[in-house]
């Protein structure tokens, strides 16, 4: 069960508040989908019959993209919440009209009605995704999104199946569905708001972020450019078109049926209601418990020919007997099958197309090849049950027909898809992510194992990669030959597939690798045979540890220690671990990694000493190794020791995973270390980075705590660690009152640097001037930067980074348009401060509005010196200093003896230099010049 | 004895270096030592392994390859600068025929401080992408001219 639904239910901490939210949101605007559904139906069919239907089709047609289009274009320019609000508003007043309208009895509110129920089902559903594209990062989305999905379908069938009921058994009157709807939609409004204040930190006012792939300014032509030059993607526009209409003919033959079974509104509504809810759930089970069988055994070729050789069987079996269980039989088959085995099958043609080509390229199938067909099929329903007047048995006909240029285009397109899977798997450009989704599918999996016996390398190791995933695939004899390639990449590759897939493998094969050159593969070895089921293991495992090679033994050692039960794990004792320290020579390097790796599993107070003494070997590869298994410990005793080895770069690496391995037990100390002056600035500079890598509320308000305090060499890392968090957990609260004290205080000191270098600016006098003027100027740069991470801790962190490229960028539209962008986004207070500095008018404007804002004015170059000596930039200080000269201002000597004890060894130097320079007790003068 | 800061002002008119911002110049001012020569003292040979770049402070050093002169640097010039990212042997050799001051980075010092500060690469790196992106002009420039002709 849990694997059935594992993909499902990953919902992790933080996240489910807001995944309940929008599950209960996605899952009530399929719901009203559903009411409206069956009403639009019965109301047009018992007023105007399905003869007038193709006219509905070609109305859809013609208005859902034009309303599409109009939508994406003001989501561009509204907030988003402000936009779903105002459309769902919009939604509810019309549903009121129309409850109003409809009893008028009017022929065009029926067509109206209808193409409005379309839309609102295209709206409604493209609504939702937005706001989850917008609540949930890429990676969040890939775990979330099955589950929200399961919402929509639940609502489906919830919808269908309430709608009959409550007609059928309690008599409510098919236009009062609409009231039902008027109330789910005002929930969802509600749904929506909650959402939003869940999320806190996010600006729910931002417009819809306008991506750079978006083509929006390419014409018609321009757009299907692309898709004419490749034959894939003809053969699967020529399968949508054939699809659209197929079902579309479909769709108006059992509308026909179902009127003339039931010809009175309540019970056309409540069959129709039943008939949606139901399928609905049928869909649900296929995709959950045939889709992925069904690929794994025929294949993409299969999934693509299910649904036309299903609607050939069942238009011919409409044929000869028309009648409603045949309508139901047909139109169920194409709903249940149309959106799980055809939609997959579908899905699965576009993977081996490239990305860049696949993202310009599918939103214009999508959404344009399919409104095109749904008119077309219009049409030809009008054609051919008006002009033609063909009756509805006779239209299964020109189904099969069209059906059977379906399967053309399927069978051409299989062929196809085949060629450029293997084109794509030898130039490597499949997306791993997307295609372990699908990885069962039967014509990829043949291909990979095709791949496996090339020559290339390269190509093997990355079939294996993709294989190991596969599910329902006998890999063994494939895989199993590959142990003895001459790549060791390889060969450790194939071993782990095995592991992966849990394969039982010969032990004689596995232990002929125990000798390996690469001690990896050696090592995997080991950890196969320490699985194998095959003999007495517990002796085999016995002689492992008293084998005569310690390169052997070491290996059986490390997997004792990590996979086996505690009884196993007794079998290693202190005198085997000294025995194996004792090696030297060759192999005694590789013997003390694998030791130091296994004294991390093991975890024994009484083997404490020889995790530190390995962190001290000579070799950086143990020391290494062993600092790693000091993390795994989480001994409390190592933790002084792994932050002193932040200051080595050999080390700094592992060290901090180390101190991330003790989670939030550690953070006091963490926090102790980062205020603390006297520590190496080179471990403080690291500890915001541990602090990314334990990522809880304490390690986030820890770090905003600290922004203001901590000295301006550490604030970068400090922001950079928040940046972090923000992106990989958005779940984190960030407090917007303290970044935005944070943000105002950067701001004050970009002021400030701007008065202190305009009085540097001209004429540049002399080489100290000059770089302590391209010292501020780099300041400058810097605390924009600084400012933007700010930033992107209050907004969307994609949103702010591409306006700070935009506004570092030495293209002037491309600045322009970031300015635009953030005008739109940032809230009045932050614009105020920062305005002035990303769109300065002149130097002395941006002057005036610091002076206005903090209310500092620095006038002389005196005061500007004071400033910059006083400041908490170590590097300012420095060349502040550099620039004094003879005579010096009496105000300004105090400052000079005062950083003589300046605690950054730069500025001491420079002070000293400097107050021998001026009191002429031999310096010599600068020469530099 | 040179300050660090004095290091920095010789140091911001390396080329590979124009892009790194000056407090990080400051880092490498740090590891760089100063070193005295008299005239006629060969500082490396030709074909000797590249383990440092030198910094003229003062006095002017010959760069000559098989007795042939490539050049003479002074004030302010670097020699070698290649050697901090490469493994090949010096291609010239540098004799002092002045006595001479100099400012020596280590490679090894140098891949060290990478590590640690790693806007010292992309400095280094927007340099190099500044000389390709010109190389890559001037070809553009030279191809459209002689097709023109």
């Amino acid at each position: 069960m849990r694997r059935l639904f594992g993909s499902f239910i990953d919902i992790r901490k933080g996240e489910r508040a807001l995944t309940a939210l929008m599950f209960s949101y996605y899952y009530l605007a399929l719901v009203t989908n559903y009411f409206l559904k069956p009403a639009r139906d019965s109301l047009f069919l018992t007023r105007l019959g399905a003869q007038r239907l193709p006219l509905t089709f070609i109305l859809i047609a013609v208005i859902v993209l034009p309303v599409t289009i109009f939508y994406i274009r003001a989501s561009r320019s509204f907030g988003l919440v402000r936009l779903i609000n105002a459309t769902t508003a919009v939604l509810i007043v019309n549903l009121v009209l129309f409850r109003w309208l409809i009893p008028l009895d009017q022929t065009w509110v029926y067509y109206a009605f209808y193409v409005w129920v379309s839309i609102y089902g295209v709206l409604i559903t493209s609504q939702f995704w937005l706001c989850a594209n917008t609540v949930f990062n890429p990676a969040q989305a890939k775990r979330l999104f099955p589950l929200l999905n399961v919402g929509g379908i639940l609502g489906a069938t919830t919808g269908g199946e309430v709608t009959s009921l409550i007609v059928q058994r309690f008599g409510v009157h098919t236009e009062n569905l609409l009231f039902f709807g008027v109330g789910f939609l005002a929930v969802c409004i509600g749904l929506l708001n909650a959402v939003w204040s869940l999320r806190g930190t996010a600006d729910p006012e931002r417009p819809v972020p306008v991506y750079t792939e978006e083509r929006g300014q390419e014409t018609l032509r321009q757009l299907f450019n692309p898709i004419r030059r490749s034959r894939q993607l003809m053969f699967i526009v020529g399968i949508i078109s054939t699809m659209v209409m197929v079902t579309s003919f479909v769709d108006f033959q059992f509308k026909t049926i179902s009127l003339a079974a039931f010809p009175t509104k309540a019970a056309l509504t409540a069959f129709l209601g039943q008939f949606y809810g139901r399928v609905g759930l049928v869909t649900l089970l296929v995709q959950l418990l045939l889709t992925s069988r069904f690929l794994r055994v025929l294949g993409v070729g299969g999934a693509i020919l299910f649904l036309p050789g299903s609607l050939v069987l069942g238009s011919a079996a409409m044929f000869i007997a028309p009648g409603l269980w045949t309508g139901v039989v047909l139109r169920g088959a194409d709903q249940t099958f149309r959106y799980s085995i055809n939609k997959t099958g579908l899905e699965l043609l576009f993977l081996p197309v490239p990305l860049d080509l696949k993202k310009r390229t599918k939103v214009v199938i999508d959404v344009f090849v399919d409104q095109w067909a749904q008119g077309v099929s219009g049409v030809l329903l009008l054609l051919f049950t008006g002009a033609l007047g063909l009756s509805t048995r006779s239209l299964s006909l020109v189904v099969i027909a069209l059906a059977a240029v379906w399967v053309v285009f399927a069978l051409r397109v299989r062929q196809e898809y085949v060629n450029a899977f293997r084109k794509a798997l030898e130039r490597r450009e499949i997306d791993l992510g997307e295609i372990r989704m699908s990885i069962g599918e039967a014509s990829t999996v043949n291909t990979l194992l095709a791949a496996l016996s090339s020559q290339n390398e390269r190509q093997v190791v990355y079939a294996l990669d993709l294989l190991a995933s596969a599910q329902g695939v006998d890999l063994l004899p494939s895989v199993q030959p590959l142990l003895a390639h001459r790549s060791a990449e390889v060969r450790l590759k194939a071993l782990r597939t095995l592991h992966t897939q849990e394969l039982e493998v010969a032990v004689a094969d596995l232990e002929r690798l125990l000798n390996d050159d690469d001690p990896e593969v050696s090592l995997e070895a080991m950890s196969l045979l320490c699985r194998q089921t095959e003999g007495d293991r517990l002796r085999r495992l016995r002689g492992y540890l008293e084998h005569q090679d310690p390169q052997v033994q070491s290996a059986a050692v490390v997997c004792i220690a990590e996979h086996r039960a505690p009884e196993e794990r007794r079998l290693v004792d202190e005198k085997m671990i000294q025995s194996l320290l004792s090696r030297d020579g060759r192999d005694g390097e590789r013997v003390r990694v694998q030791v130091a790796r296994a004294l991390g599993a093991l975890n024994l107070p009484n083997l404490r000493t020889y995790v530190m003494r390995l962190m001290e070997d000579p070799s950086p590869v143990v020391a290494s190794r062993a600092i790693q298994s000091a993390g795994q410990t989480q001994d409390r005793l190592f933790v002084p020791i792994l932050l002193a080895k932040l200051a080595d770069h050999q080390h700094r690496a592992n060290a901090r995973r180390a101190l991330a391995a003790f989670g939030p037990r550690v953070l006091g100390t963490l926090r102790d270390y980062l205020i603390d002056e006297t520590v190496d600035l080179a471990i403080r500079r690291d500890v915001p980075r541990v602090l990314r890598a334990i990522p809880t509320q304490e390690s986030v308000d820890l770090l905003l705590d600290h922004i203001e305090r901590v000295p301006r060499s550490l604030k970068y890392p400090v922001v950079k660690a928040l940046n972090t968090l923000r992106v990989q957990y958005p779940a984190l609260r960030i407090d917007p009152n303290a970044v935005n004290r944070a943000l105002i205080d950067e701001a004050r000191t970009y002021y400030e640097i701007v008065q202190v270098r305009s009085l540097y600016r001209d004429p540049p006098d002399g080489p100290a001037i000059a770089l302590l003027n391209r010292a501020l100027a780099e300041k400058q740069q810097e605390q924009v930067e600084l400012m933007f991470r700010l930033l992107g801790l209050q907004y969307p962190p994609r949103d702010i980074y591409h306006a700070y490229q935009g506004m570092i960028s030495q293209n002037q539209a491309v600045r322009a348009s970031a300015l635009e962008f953030l005008d739109n986004v940032l809230r009045n207070e932050a614009k105020r401060y920062l305005f002035p500095i990303l769109d300065p008018v002149s130097v002395d404007d941006t002057i005036h509005k610091g002076q206005e804002l903090f209310g500092q004015r620095i006038e002389r170059r005196e005061q500007a010196l004071a400033c910059l000596i006083h400041g908490h930039d170590a590097w300012l200080r420095a060349c502040a200093l550099y620039t004094i000269t003879r005579p010096v201002p009496t105000e300004i000597v105090p400052l000079i003896e005062e950083a003589r004890h300046d605690p950054d060894p730069v500025v001491r130097e420079t002070a000293s230099m400097v107050l021998s320079d001026v009191s002429g007790q031999g310096h010599p003068p600068l020469t530099t010049d | 004895m040179l300050t660090t800061i004095e290091k920095v002002m010789f140091l911001q008119n390396v080329e590979v270096f124009g892009e790194v911002s000056t407090e990080h110049l400051a880092y490498l001012a740090a590891i760089a030592e100063e070193v005295s020569v008299v005239s006629g003292t060969t500082i490396y040979r030709e074909q000797d392994a590249s383990d440092a770049m030198y910094l003229v402070v003062d006095g002017r050093v010959r760069l000559h390859r098989e007795g042939m002169e490539v050049a003479v640097a002074g004030p302010k010039e670097a020699l070698g600068v290649w050697a901090l990212f490469d493994d090949e042997p010096r291609v010239v050799t540098a004799l002092a025929i002045e006595d001479t001051r100099l400012l020596r980075i280590d490679k090894e010092d140098f891949i060290d401080l990478l590590s640690d500060h790693v806007e010292i690469i992309r400095g280094v790196l927007m340099t190099l992408v500044k000389r390709l992106r010109g190389l890559a002009g001037r070809v553009g420039v030279e191809q459209t001219a002689r097709s023109a002709t």
